[in-house]
Protein backbone atom coordinates (compact mmCIF):
# COMPACT_ATOMS: atom_id res chain seq x y z
CA UNK A 1 0.00 0.00 0.00
CA UNK A 2 1.45 3.15 -0.85
CA UNK A 3 0.39 6.64 -1.79
CA UNK A 4 2.77 8.88 -4.14
CA UNK A 5 2.35 12.09 -5.13
CA UNK A 6 4.70 13.68 -7.83
CA UNK A 7 5.01 17.77 -8.09
CA UNK A 8 1.28 18.41 -8.02
CA UNK A 9 -0.14 21.65 -8.67
CA UNK A 10 -3.81 22.93 -7.91
CA UNK A 11 -5.53 26.18 -9.78
CA UNK A 12 -8.80 27.14 -9.05
CA UNK A 13 -9.92 30.37 -11.29
CA UNK A 14 -6.07 31.09 -12.12
CA UNK A 15 -5.13 31.57 -8.68
CA UNK A 16 -2.56 28.51 -7.58
CA UNK A 17 -3.58 26.95 -4.68
CA UNK A 18 -0.58 24.92 -3.90
CA UNK A 19 2.62 23.99 -6.38
CA UNK A 20 4.95 21.39 -6.78
CA UNK A 21 3.94 19.20 -3.79
CA UNK A 22 5.79 15.71 -3.63
CA UNK A 23 4.78 13.38 -0.85
CA UNK A 24 5.59 9.44 -0.09
CA UNK A 25 3.70 7.19 2.44
CA UNK A 26 4.28 4.07 2.63
CA UNK A 27 2.36 1.18 4.79
CA UNK A 28 2.30 1.80 8.32
CA UNK A 29 3.54 5.61 7.93
CA UNK A 30 1.60 8.54 8.86
CA UNK A 31 2.09 12.21 7.61
CA UNK A 32 0.83 15.40 8.63
CA UNK A 33 0.25 18.44 6.58
CA UNK A 34 0.53 21.93 8.01
CA UNK A 35 0.06 25.34 7.11
CA UNK A 36 -2.24 28.06 7.63
CA UNK A 37 -6.08 29.02 6.83
CA UNK A 38 -6.17 28.98 3.27
CA UNK A 39 -2.89 27.86 2.39
CA UNK A 40 -4.94 24.18 0.67
CA UNK A 41 -4.40 21.07 2.97
CA UNK A 42 -8.29 20.29 2.55
CA UNK A 43 -8.14 21.19 -0.78
CA UNK A 44 -5.35 18.67 -1.05
CA UNK A 45 -6.59 16.13 0.84
CA UNK A 46 -9.64 16.34 -1.04
CA UNK A 47 -7.56 16.38 -4.65
CA UNK A 48 -5.90 12.82 -3.18
CA UNK A 49 -9.34 11.21 -2.65
CA UNK A 50 -10.02 12.05 -5.91
CA UNK A 51 -12.74 14.27 -6.00
CA UNK A 52 -10.97 17.59 -6.83
CA UNK A 53 -9.04 17.66 -10.01
CA UNK A 54 -5.43 18.61 -10.37
CA UNK A 55 -3.50 21.21 -12.45
CA UNK A 56 -0.60 18.83 -13.35
CA UNK A 57 1.33 16.04 -11.37
CA UNK A 58 0.43 12.88 -10.60
CA UNK A 59 -0.97 11.03 -7.68
CA UNK A 60 -0.53 7.10 -7.40
CA UNK A 61 -2.32 5.23 -4.74
CA UNK A 62 -2.34 1.15 -4.73
CA UNK A 63 -5.97 0.91 -3.14
CA UNK A 64 -7.93 3.92 -3.99
CA UNK A 65 -11.56 1.79 -2.32
CA UNK A 66 -9.49 1.96 0.80
CA UNK A 67 -9.31 5.38 1.29
CA UNK A 68 -11.58 6.97 3.98
CA UNK A 69 -11.83 10.77 3.67
CA UNK A 70 -12.95 12.83 6.85
CA UNK A 71 -13.42 16.26 5.45
CA UNK A 72 -14.77 19.69 6.75
CA UNK A 73 -18.27 19.32 6.33
CA UNK A 74 -19.59 15.70 8.50
CA UNK A 75 -22.14 14.88 6.25
CA UNK A 76 -24.78 14.54 8.79
CA UNK A 77 -28.28 14.22 7.90
CA UNK A 78 -30.54 16.29 10.97
CA UNK A 79 -33.46 13.25 11.05
CA UNK A 80 -31.19 10.63 11.69
CA UNK A 81 -30.44 8.84 14.66
CA UNK A 82 -26.63 8.18 15.22
CA UNK A 83 -27.34 4.57 15.05
CA UNK A 84 -29.10 4.90 12.08
CA UNK A 85 -26.46 7.32 10.33
CA UNK A 86 -23.93 4.57 11.73
CA UNK A 87 -25.56 1.76 9.67
CA UNK A 88 -25.78 3.28 6.46
CA UNK A 89 -22.62 4.46 6.31
CA UNK A 90 -21.24 1.12 7.42
CA UNK A 91 -23.29 -0.95 4.48
CA UNK A 92 -22.37 2.24 2.04
CA UNK A 93 -18.42 0.87 3.16
CA UNK A 94 -19.64 -2.84 2.46
CA UNK A 95 -19.60 -3.49 6.88
CA UNK A 96 -22.01 -4.67 9.02
CA UNK A 97 -22.08 -2.47 11.76
CA UNK A 98 -22.77 -4.60 15.49
CA UNK A 99 -22.56 -4.21 19.26
CA UNK A 100 -18.92 -4.92 19.18
CA UNK A 101 -18.30 -1.88 17.13
CA UNK A 102 -20.30 -0.01 19.01
CA UNK A 103 -18.16 -0.24 21.94
CA UNK A 104 -14.80 0.77 20.28
CA UNK A 105 -16.88 3.67 18.78
CA UNK A 106 -16.33 7.31 20.28
CA UNK A 107 -20.24 7.65 20.61
CA UNK A 108 -21.72 4.75 22.06
CA UNK A 109 -23.36 6.37 24.37
CA UNK A 110 -26.16 8.35 22.35
CA UNK A 111 -26.05 5.47 19.56
CA UNK A 112 -30.16 6.82 19.76
CA UNK A 113 -29.53 10.20 19.77
CA UNK A 114 -31.05 12.35 16.75
CA UNK A 115 -28.09 13.97 15.03
CA UNK A 116 -30.17 17.17 14.59
CA UNK A 117 -29.07 17.05 19.40
CA UNK A 118 -25.63 16.59 18.49
CA UNK A 119 -22.86 19.19 19.38
CA UNK A 120 -20.18 20.03 16.97
CA UNK A 121 -17.79 18.00 19.11
CA UNK A 122 -20.10 14.43 19.08
CA UNK A 123 -20.93 15.18 15.22
CA UNK A 124 -16.67 15.34 14.96
CA UNK A 125 -17.06 11.84 17.13
CA UNK A 126 -19.84 10.66 14.71
CA UNK A 127 -17.65 10.79 11.52
CA UNK A 128 -14.42 9.27 13.54
CA UNK A 129 -17.37 6.83 14.36
CA UNK A 130 -17.88 6.02 10.52
CA UNK A 131 -14.18 5.45 10.25
CA UNK A 132 -14.30 2.82 13.01
CA UNK A 133 -17.01 1.51 10.80
CA UNK A 134 -15.65 1.39 7.92
CA UNK A 135 -12.40 -0.43 8.06
CA UNK A 136 -10.27 1.06 5.44
CA UNK A 137 -6.45 1.11 5.57
CA UNK A 138 -5.77 4.35 4.14
CA UNK A 139 -7.17 7.56 6.14
CA UNK A 140 -7.24 11.19 4.98
CA UNK A 141 -8.49 13.25 8.02
CA UNK A 142 -8.77 16.91 8.13
CA UNK A 143 -8.36 18.37 10.98
CA UNK A 144 -9.50 15.62 12.91
CA UNK A 145 -8.98 17.14 16.89
CA UNK A 146 -11.57 19.82 16.22
CA UNK A 147 -14.09 19.93 18.88
CA UNK A 148 -13.01 16.95 20.55
CA UNK A 149 -12.21 16.53 23.97
CA UNK A 150 -8.97 15.01 25.69
CA UNK A 151 -10.36 11.83 25.89
CA UNK A 152 -11.56 11.23 22.69
CA UNK A 153 -8.57 12.90 21.15
CA UNK A 154 -6.36 10.32 22.80
CA UNK A 155 -9.04 7.50 21.55
CA UNK A 156 -8.31 9.10 18.17
CA UNK A 157 -4.81 8.64 18.34
CA UNK A 158 -4.77 5.25 19.49
CA UNK A 159 -6.88 4.61 16.69
CA UNK A 160 -4.40 6.32 14.29
CA UNK A 161 -1.32 4.58 15.79
CA UNK A 162 -3.26 1.02 15.64
CA UNK A 163 -4.48 1.55 11.98
CA UNK A 164 -0.70 2.44 11.52
CA UNK A 165 0.17 -0.61 12.87
CA UNK A 166 -1.92 -2.96 11.41
CA UNK A 167 -0.41 -1.17 8.14
CA UNK A 168 -2.60 1.26 6.94
CA UNK A 169 -1.51 4.93 5.97
CA UNK A 170 -3.00 8.43 7.98
CA UNK A 171 -2.68 11.61 6.47
CA UNK A 172 -3.52 14.44 8.73
CA UNK A 173 -4.36 17.90 8.04
CA UNK A 174 -3.94 19.77 11.47
CA UNK A 175 -2.87 22.74 13.05
CA UNK A 176 -1.97 20.91 16.22
CA UNK A 177 0.78 18.96 17.22
CA UNK A 178 -0.83 15.96 19.06
CA UNK A 179 0.65 13.28 16.55
CA UNK A 180 3.99 12.44 17.68
CA UNK A 181 6.86 11.26 14.91
CA UNK A 182 4.95 11.70 11.94
CA UNK A 183 7.02 10.07 9.08
CA UNK A 184 6.54 12.80 7.17
CA UNK A 185 5.54 16.80 7.19
CA UNK A 186 4.61 18.87 4.52
CA UNK A 187 4.37 22.55 5.14
CA UNK A 188 2.33 24.41 2.43
CA UNK A 189 3.19 27.65 3.52
CA UNK B 1 -25.54 -1.61 -7.78
CA UNK B 2 -25.87 -1.59 -3.87
CA UNK B 3 -24.49 1.45 -3.11
CA UNK B 4 -27.46 2.28 -5.70
CA UNK B 5 -29.87 0.66 -3.51
CA UNK B 6 -28.94 2.03 -0.48
CA UNK B 7 -28.55 5.90 -1.19
CA UNK B 8 -31.85 5.40 -3.08
CA UNK B 9 -33.41 4.09 0.00
CA UNK B 10 -31.78 6.68 2.04
CA UNK B 11 -33.28 9.54 -0.50
CA UNK B 12 -37.20 7.79 -0.10
CA UNK B 13 -36.74 7.62 4.00
CA UNK B 14 -35.65 11.15 3.56
CA UNK B 15 -38.55 12.44 1.31
CA UNK B 16 -41.18 10.34 3.22
CA UNK B 17 -39.92 11.42 5.96
CA UNK B 18 -42.09 13.62 8.32
CA UNK B 19 -40.88 16.76 8.07
CA UNK B 20 -40.02 16.02 4.36
CA UNK B 21 -42.47 18.59 2.04
CA UNK B 22 -44.03 15.51 0.08
CA UNK B 23 -47.11 16.01 2.07
CA UNK B 24 -46.95 19.82 1.59
CA UNK B 25 -46.76 19.32 -2.15
CA UNK B 26 -50.29 16.76 -2.01
CA UNK B 27 -52.31 19.36 -0.23
CA UNK B 28 -50.61 21.96 -2.40
CA UNK B 29 -52.10 19.57 -5.66
CA UNK B 30 -55.26 19.02 -3.92
CA UNK B 31 -55.69 22.55 -3.01
CA UNK B 32 -54.79 23.52 -6.90
CA UNK B 33 -57.61 21.49 -7.81
CA UNK B 34 -60.32 22.22 -5.22
CA UNK B 35 -59.98 25.94 -5.56
CA UNK B 36 -60.60 25.81 -9.86
CA UNK B 37 -63.13 23.81 -9.44
CA UNK B 38 -64.99 26.63 -6.88
CA UNK B 39 -63.46 29.46 -9.04
CA UNK B 40 -65.16 27.68 -12.10
CA UNK B 41 -68.66 27.27 -9.75
CA UNK B 42 -71.00 24.76 -10.77
CA UNK B 43 -70.18 25.05 -14.66
CA UNK B 44 -69.23 20.78 -15.01
CA UNK B 45 -68.44 21.28 -18.81
CA UNK B 46 -66.02 24.19 -18.39
CA UNK B 47 -64.54 22.21 -15.53
CA UNK B 48 -64.27 18.93 -18.10
CA UNK B 49 -62.89 20.95 -20.99
CA UNK B 50 -59.95 22.50 -18.79
CA UNK B 51 -59.52 19.43 -16.73
CA UNK B 52 -56.23 17.67 -18.73
CA UNK B 53 -54.58 20.77 -19.08
CA UNK B 54 -55.42 21.61 -15.51
CA UNK B 55 -54.29 18.49 -13.99
CA UNK B 56 -50.50 19.04 -16.06
CA UNK B 57 -50.16 22.89 -14.80
CA UNK B 58 -51.13 21.74 -11.33
CA UNK B 59 -48.22 19.12 -11.54
CA UNK B 60 -45.96 20.97 -12.77
CA UNK B 61 -46.46 23.86 -9.94
CA UNK B 62 -46.29 21.51 -7.39
CA UNK B 63 -42.98 19.62 -8.68
CA UNK B 64 -41.08 23.10 -8.80
CA UNK B 65 -41.46 23.05 -4.91
CA UNK B 66 -39.61 19.93 -4.32
CA UNK B 67 -36.68 20.93 -6.93
CA UNK B 68 -35.22 23.78 -4.64
CA UNK B 69 -33.35 21.14 -2.44
CA UNK B 70 -32.41 18.10 -4.26
CA UNK B 71 -28.57 18.86 -4.42
CA UNK B 72 -28.06 21.03 -2.46
CA UNK B 73 -27.93 19.96 1.24
CA UNK B 74 -26.02 16.66 0.29
CA UNK B 75 -23.18 19.52 -1.70
CA UNK B 76 -22.66 21.40 0.63
CA UNK B 77 -23.02 18.88 3.77
CA UNK B 78 -20.14 17.12 2.36
CA UNK B 79 -22.11 13.94 1.79
CA UNK B 80 -21.48 13.95 -2.17
CA UNK B 81 -18.00 14.02 -1.01
CA UNK B 82 -17.86 10.81 0.65
CA UNK B 83 -19.92 9.07 -2.15
CA UNK B 84 -17.50 10.57 -4.61
CA UNK B 85 -14.86 8.54 -2.57
CA UNK B 86 -16.84 5.58 -2.42
CA UNK B 87 -16.81 5.51 -6.28
CA UNK B 88 -20.62 6.88 -6.98
CA UNK B 89 -20.33 8.41 -10.35
CA UNK B 90 -22.00 11.84 -10.44
CA UNK B 91 -23.91 10.46 -12.99
CA UNK B 92 -25.54 7.50 -11.36
CA UNK B 93 -25.99 10.68 -8.28
CA UNK B 94 -27.86 12.26 -10.54
CA UNK B 95 -29.82 9.77 -11.69
CA UNK B 96 -31.19 8.43 -8.24
CA UNK B 97 -32.04 12.02 -7.34
CA UNK B 98 -34.16 12.22 -10.22
CA UNK B 99 -35.18 9.24 -9.61
CA UNK B 100 -35.99 9.24 -6.05
CA UNK B 101 -38.04 12.86 -6.89
CA UNK B 102 -40.39 11.06 -9.30
CA UNK B 103 -40.89 8.18 -6.65
CA UNK B 104 -41.56 10.74 -3.95
CA UNK B 105 -43.46 13.66 -5.67
CA UNK B 106 -44.71 12.68 -8.81
CA UNK B 107 -46.08 8.89 -7.98
CA UNK B 108 -47.93 10.05 -5.03
CA UNK B 109 -49.70 12.41 -7.16
CA UNK B 110 -50.47 10.36 -9.63
CA UNK B 111 -52.05 7.88 -7.22
CA UNK B 112 -53.88 10.56 -5.85
CA UNK B 113 -55.45 12.00 -8.96
CA UNK B 114 -58.49 9.60 -9.46
CA UNK B 115 -59.66 10.69 -6.06
CA UNK B 116 -59.17 14.09 -6.33
CA UNK B 117 -60.46 13.98 -9.88
CA UNK B 118 -63.67 14.18 -8.50
CA UNK B 119 -63.08 18.14 -7.84
CA UNK B 120 -62.65 18.53 -11.30
CA UNK B 121 -65.90 16.20 -12.97
CA UNK B 122 -63.19 13.49 -14.33
CA UNK B 123 -65.51 10.64 -15.35
CA UNK B 124 -64.73 7.14 -14.69
CA UNK B 125 -64.03 6.34 -18.66
CA UNK B 126 -60.59 8.18 -18.51
CA UNK B 127 -59.28 7.85 -15.00
CA UNK B 128 -56.79 5.07 -17.00
CA UNK B 129 -55.30 7.61 -19.80
CA UNK B 130 -55.17 9.79 -17.49
CA UNK B 131 -52.97 7.54 -15.46
CA UNK B 132 -51.23 6.38 -18.23
CA UNK B 133 -50.33 9.65 -19.28
CA UNK B 134 -49.23 10.94 -15.88
CA UNK B 135 -46.93 7.62 -15.58
CA UNK B 136 -44.97 7.98 -19.01
CA UNK B 137 -44.72 11.96 -18.87
CA UNK B 138 -44.07 12.68 -15.53
CA UNK B 139 -40.22 11.38 -15.25
CA UNK B 140 -39.64 13.93 -17.71
CA UNK B 141 -40.86 16.61 -15.23
CA UNK B 142 -38.71 14.86 -12.59
CA UNK B 143 -35.30 14.98 -14.44
CA UNK B 144 -35.88 17.90 -15.87
CA UNK B 145 -36.04 19.41 -13.14
CA UNK B 146 -33.33 18.03 -11.54
CA UNK B 147 -31.15 18.69 -14.42
CA UNK B 148 -32.04 22.66 -13.57
CA UNK B 149 -31.55 22.41 -9.53
CA UNK B 150 -27.99 21.03 -10.64
CA UNK B 151 -27.71 24.41 -12.15
CA UNK B 152 -28.23 26.61 -9.30
CA UNK B 153 -26.12 24.11 -7.25
CA UNK B 154 -23.80 26.79 -5.45
CA UNK B 155 -26.23 29.74 -5.45
CA UNK B 156 -27.85 29.30 -1.72
CA UNK B 157 -30.84 32.01 -2.90
CA UNK B 158 -31.97 31.47 -6.11
CA UNK B 159 -35.41 32.00 -5.84
CA UNK B 160 -36.90 32.13 -9.64
CA UNK B 161 -34.00 31.50 -11.06
CA UNK B 162 -34.86 27.76 -11.94
CA UNK B 163 -38.30 27.74 -12.53
CA UNK B 164 -37.34 30.81 -15.38
CA UNK B 165 -34.89 28.32 -16.88
CA UNK B 166 -36.27 25.01 -16.48
CA UNK B 167 -40.17 26.31 -17.50
CA UNK B 168 -39.80 26.63 -21.35
CA UNK B 169 -38.35 22.62 -21.37
CA UNK B 170 -41.77 21.96 -19.61
CA UNK B 171 -43.89 22.78 -22.60
CA UNK B 172 -43.51 20.11 -24.91
CA UNK B 173 -44.51 17.96 -21.87
CA UNK B 174 -47.75 19.97 -20.69
CA UNK B 175 -48.79 20.08 -24.64
CA UNK B 176 -48.27 16.65 -25.22
CA UNK B 177 -49.41 15.38 -21.83
CA UNK B 178 -52.79 17.68 -21.49
CA UNK B 179 -53.35 16.77 -25.55
CA UNK B 180 -53.46 13.19 -25.17
CA UNK B 181 -55.97 13.36 -22.26
CA UNK B 182 -57.96 15.84 -24.04
CA UNK B 183 -58.41 13.18 -27.11
CA UNK B 184 -59.84 10.86 -24.60
CA UNK B 185 -62.10 12.81 -23.19
CA UNK B 186 -63.02 14.94 -26.47
CA UNK B 187 -62.93 12.67 -29.79
CA UNK B 188 -62.08 9.10 -28.46
CA UNK B 189 -59.94 9.07 -31.27
CA UNK B 190 -57.18 6.09 -30.20
CA UNK B 191 -54.65 6.41 -32.48
CA UNK B 192 -54.31 10.36 -32.21
CA UNK B 193 -54.02 9.46 -28.27
CA UNK B 194 -51.26 6.65 -29.02
CA UNK B 195 -49.15 9.11 -30.81
CA UNK B 196 -48.98 11.95 -28.45
CA UNK B 197 -48.39 9.08 -25.81
CA UNK B 198 -45.37 8.02 -27.69
CA UNK B 199 -44.21 11.72 -27.85
CA UNK B 200 -44.08 11.90 -24.19
CA UNK B 201 -42.70 8.29 -24.05
CA UNK B 202 -39.71 9.78 -26.11
CA UNK B 203 -39.61 13.09 -24.27
CA UNK B 204 -39.40 11.13 -21.00
CA UNK B 205 -37.02 8.26 -22.66
CA UNK B 206 -34.39 11.13 -23.89
CA UNK B 207 -34.51 13.03 -20.06
CA UNK B 208 -34.13 9.95 -18.64
CA UNK B 209 -30.77 9.18 -20.70
CA UNK B 210 -29.51 12.56 -21.06
CA UNK B 211 -30.70 15.02 -18.07
CA UNK B 212 -28.32 13.25 -15.51
CA UNK B 213 -25.41 13.39 -18.27
CA UNK B 214 -26.25 16.88 -18.24
CA UNK B 215 -26.28 17.08 -14.14
CA UNK B 216 -23.37 15.22 -14.49
CA UNK B 217 -21.39 17.95 -16.37
CA UNK B 218 -22.94 21.04 -14.46
CA UNK B 219 -21.96 19.17 -11.20
CA UNK B 220 -18.65 18.38 -12.37
CA UNK B 221 -17.98 22.26 -12.93
CA UNK B 222 -18.69 22.92 -9.41
CA UNK B 223 -15.75 20.81 -8.06
CA UNK B 224 -13.27 22.74 -10.96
Amino acid sequence: MEIELKNITCERSGVKIFEGIDLTLNSGEKGIIQGSNGSGKSTLLRSIAGILPISSGSIKINNKSDIFLLGHNQAIKQDYTVKEDLIFWSNLYNQKFNNELSKRLFLSNELDTQCKYLSQGQKQKLSLSRLICSNKKIWLLDEPFSFLDNEASQNLIFEINNNCLKGGIVLIASHNDLIRDPNLVVNLE
Amino acid sequence: MKMFKLILLKELKKSFSFRANFIFCLLFYASILFLVSIGVGGERDILASIAPGLIWVAIILVCFLSFEDVYYEDYNDGTLDLYLVEGLTLYNFSFIKSFSHWLANCLPIIILTPILGIFINLSNDVIIPIITTLLIGTPALSFIGCMGASLTLSIKWHGLIMPIIILPLFVPILIFGSGAISIILFSGFEELYFRQIALLFGISGLSIVFCPLISFYIIKTNYE
